[in-house]
């Protein structure tokens, strides 16, 4: 036991053992705990082991449609109750023909996009032909099956064109691969699916499907609090992948919708009076 | 939460299942189909989370081709059931521990026989004629003991997996809307969505 002066704790009652049972308020600040902890063990999204205790606080969706596939992210990286970031890259360029978007840790993300980029130009060169977004997806579902119990914390949508086509692929660190037509992923994906369910159809033109993308975003970062900042925009077609949007604000957005049906929005649709 | 059940007719198999993929509060997809195709006549509906029901079912697949690749042998209903049982009993004593994923592997042999197998994540093997995984098997046992009689035909079985698909719609509290349905004879699989 070390034995500490309290006044330099600042501490106005000296603490004896005796004086156990009514201990002064103004107690002794702890000492910071560390967690001994190690990276085996299930990572879970909500709780679980606290140092992989990482939350999807993002919103990204995709969708396949007539003209190709449209991803729409938005932007906001959370530490807690601490923004850190309004203006994070949540789609990640693997090359000229495959785009993958980030939720979860984006360490976690960006490395093994970037890995899964280097194995797909290494095939093209020693095979003479790209590799199909069924196989780049299907190879990043190998590394993250490998990697199921270390704590990887990963959401991503793979989505890209190649010679059958533009295809959407959800990948996630449970090692789970999924083939669909709409994906959204992120805390705020329930929120986006609301709008993209209701309004979403495959025969959409890009602009419709442009604006149902945005719109998706916008309510996703309005109602839920770990999403925010700008909305990215990108379009997949045959030809490879187009930046349709670089960065929407969303509070930008909020007074455009609201203005187009005739509100302020201030929030104050209830007009509630209290007096 | 997967719901794949199953029957064996005088001379078919049906393997149903549901195509939602959830997470948490979450159903991502509705059209996942869950029952592999082994080859021609054999197929295996599997009921797990997450990776382990896709992993293991390719792990399956292609071990199954392999065999037909090295020895030129085509292993028929038994002979396959008992494969997989094996693989998962050898699973679960490993690192990695027991493939969490249960299944029901069905087919027609080549004599026109069918037959259909419960298997569980931890090696048990059962030969049946109706049976379920998961929380199917406290809505349907009932049901399929009751309309199963010997020698089915196939319009027979099929109106049996509606009833089943109907009574998990009214019942069961997960909303399943959307079910794969895979019948086997002697001339093929056919695929279809209930």
């Amino acid at each position: 036991m070390i034995d500490f002066d309290p006044s330099s704790f600042g501490l106005a009652h000296t603490y004896q053992k005796e004086d156990k049972d009514e201990i002064n308020t103004l107690a002794l600040p702890s000492a910071p705990q560390v967690i001994y902890k190690t990276l085996n063990g299930p990572t879970q999204i909500n709780g679980g082991n606290k140092l992989n205790n990482f939350k999807h606080g993002t919103t990204t969706l995709g969708f396949v449609f007539k003209e190709g596939i449209l991803l729409a992210v938005d932007s906001r990286a959370s530490m807690g109750s601490f923004l850190s970031s309004e203006q994070v890259r949540k789609v990640i360029e693997i090359n000229e023909y495959l785009l993958g978007t980030m939720a979860g840790g984006a360490a976690d993300c960006q490395y093994w996009l970037a890995y899964l980029a280097n194995h797909c130009r290494t095939y093209e060169l020693k095979n003479g032909s790209k590799l199909s977004v069924a196989a780049a997806s299907k190879f990043l579902q190998g590394i993250l099956i490998g990697y199921r119990n270390s704590g990887l914390s990963m959401g991503c949508m793979i989505a890209g064109t190649d010679t059958t086509g533009q295809h959407l692929y959800y990948i996630d660190n449970d090692g789970m691969r999924l083939k669909g037509d709409i994906f959204s992923v992120g805390s705020g994906s329930t929120y986006a699916y609301g709008v993209l369910d209701n309004h979403y159809r495959y025969e959409m033109s890009l602009n419709e499907a442009v604006e149902l993308g945005i719109r998706a975003i916008y309510h996703a970062t309005h109602r839920d609090t770990a999403s925010g900042g700008v909305v990215r925009v990108y379009h997949i077609h045959q030809n490879g992948w187009t930046k349709v949007h670089d960065g929407i604000d969303v509070v930008d957005l909020h007074y455009q919708f609201a203005q187009q049906k005739g509100l302020v929005g201030d929030g104050d649709e209830a007009k509630q009076r209290l007096f | 939460m997967d719901s794949i059940f199953g029957l064996q007719g005088g001379d078919f198999v049906i393997v149903a299942c549901d195509g939602s993929i959830a997470h948490s509060i979450l159903k991502i997809k509705e059209t996942e189909d869950k029952i592999l195709k082994l080859d021609d006549h054999k197929i295996f509906g599997i009921s797990g989370e997450g990776a382990d029901r896709n992993s293991f079912g390719e792990l399956v697949h292609k071990n199954h081709s392999l065999i037909r690749y090295k020895t030129g042998a085509y292993m028929n209903l038994k002979e396959t059931a008992h494969f997989v049982r094996s693989m998962y009993a050898q699973a679960i004593r490993s690192r990695d521990g027991p493939h969490q994923c249960n299944g029901l592997l069905g087919g027609v042999d080549s004599d026109g026989t069918p037959s259909l197998y419960w298997l569980d994540y931890l090696g048990s093997l059962q030969k049946i004629t109706r049976g379920a995984q998961g929380y199917a098997n406290y809505f349907l046992l009932g049901l399929l003991d009751n309309q199963y009689k010997p020698n089915l035909t196939k319009e027979e079985g099929i109106e049996i997996i509606k009833k089943c698909i109907k009574e998990l719609q009214t019942r069961f509290l997960i909303a399943q809307n959307k079910f794969i349905v895979k019948i086997v004879t002697k001339q093929g699989i056919e695929t279809f969505t209930l």
